[in-house]
């Protein structure tokens, strides 16, 4: 019997519908290939690192230093730890939005 | 009542075996690649002292280098310094890495993440090393326990073409090998310990509160541990001090004890790391605040 429990973070940060990027740096976040592949996988469902690992084939690693990328930036937080039937910690990911649009504005002045 | 309360038992053994093979399979590579690197280390320093040797021989030339290796008697304090530092360095950089594995299972089983990866190690080797290397002493005190109570005589072995050992003798190596056992079961609680709350003493408080609760459990699945991973080379070793290598092939016995150690290596010791922590995970007692980086 897995037992649940929500993380404190996700007592604060509720999915909202929609997040607007306006700031480049954090463009150039979400377009990295690799990240953006785990952000539009984690805006379905909470997941871990295991469950991305069989959805990308990427290394947990590599999964790990993106999801820590996306963590900072506040595009991702941790929904939710659950532990399994012989007490394992899992960390459920998910996205901070539903959808997250860019929107930069480069001017002349 | 009492076949309801062993098959749970069995039940909780059979979920510490699947559960650790599970999590082995998956992360094998981190925890082949810090074993490998212990024995590399350990190998690395008896060749980086063997160099110092012939630096120093290099720089007085009134040494020799049997001064070092072969004249004990001769030049007692210098060969037993050297040789004690040399054992001493190689076995803590052994011991303190293949411990790592520890660090790597609770990663795996209490970061969150469900993975480890090798370079986490080095950090557990720089939190825990010299705790590792004492705790391992004392886990593997309990094999000379049982030679010293038992006063084994290492004379009688492989001395000649009879058999060397009487029924006497035998039955005292595996007193011994039982007691090593006791030992071994009364204390490995406190490598997982160790790693979750990172203090000693209470490393071998909670050791004694998960033996106290859980001692049937305990003793049935580092049973079946034993019978797997540590009792084929044992028996191999016996096989051939009773029988002696002049009518045993010597190289079936050299093919047998690598392949039985190697499996012990490969297989066994993160197997241990992974079954003794997800024990620790499970059982019930009274814990100490994990361990936290910025303490």
């Amino acid at each position: 019997m897995a037992r649940n429990f929500n993380s404190s973070n996700s007592k604060s940060l509720k999915i909202k519908e929609e997040i607007k990027i306006t700031d480049p740096s954090l463009a150039l976040i979400v377009f990295h290939e690799k990240k953006k592949m785990i952000l539009k996988m984690l805006l379905e469902k909470a997941m871990t690192i295991q469950d991305l690992k069989k959805a990308t084939n990427l290394n947990p690693g590599t999964i790990k230093r993106h999801l820590d990328d996306l963590v900072k930036n506040k595009l991702v937080f941790v929904a939710q730890v659950k532990y399994s039937d012989y007490n394992i910690r899992m960390k459920y990911y998910r996205a901070t939005a539903k959808n997250f649009i860019i929107n930069i504005k480069i001017s002349g002045n | 009542m009492r076949s309801r309360n062993s098959s749970k038992l069995f039940t909780e053994t059979k979920k510490d075996f699947k559960n650790s093979w599970h999590l082995f399979k998956e992360n094998y590579k981190a925890f082949l690649s810090t074993e490998f690197f212990a024995f590399l280390s350990f190998i690395s320093i008896g060749i980086i002292m063997f160099s110092l040797i012939s630096l120093i021989y290099y720089l007085v030339p009134s040494l020799s280098l049997e001064d070092f290796w072969f004249n004990f008697p001769q030049n007692f304090s210098i060969s037993l310094i050297f040789r004690f530092i040399t054992i001493f360095v190689a076995l803590i950089i052994l011991f303190a890495f293949l411990n790592c594995q520890n660090g790597l299972a609770y990663d795996i089983m209490s970061s969150g993440e469900m993975f480890a990866e090798f370079k986490s190690s080095f950090t557990y080797f720089r939190r825990y090393w010299w705790q590792y290397f004492v705790l391992t002493i004392l886990i593997l005190m309990g094999w000379f326990w049982g030679m010293i109570i038992f006063d084994f005589d290492h004379n009688n072995m492989g001395s000649s073409q009879t058999i060397s050992l009487d029924a006497f003798q035998i039955g005292r190596l595996i007193i011994s090998f039982l007691l090593f056992f006791i030992w071994f079961v009364t204390f490995i609680n406190t490598l997982p310990s160790i790693t979750a709350q990172g203090r000693l003493k209470q490393s071998f408080i909670e050791n004694f509160r998960i033996l106290r609760k859980n001692a049937k459990r305990l003793f049935t699945t580092w049973g079946i541990f034993f019978l797997i991973f540590i009792v084929p080379p044992f028996m191999v070793s016996f096989i051939t001090i009773i029988f002696l290598p002049s009518l045993i092939s010597p190289f079936l016995i050299l093919f047998l004890l690598g392949l039985f150690v190697s499996f012990l290596a490969i297989i066994g010791f993160p197997m241990l790391s992974l079954i003794a922590t997800g024990i620790y995970n499970n059982a019930e007692f009274e814990r100490f605040k994990p361990f936290s980086p910025s303490e």
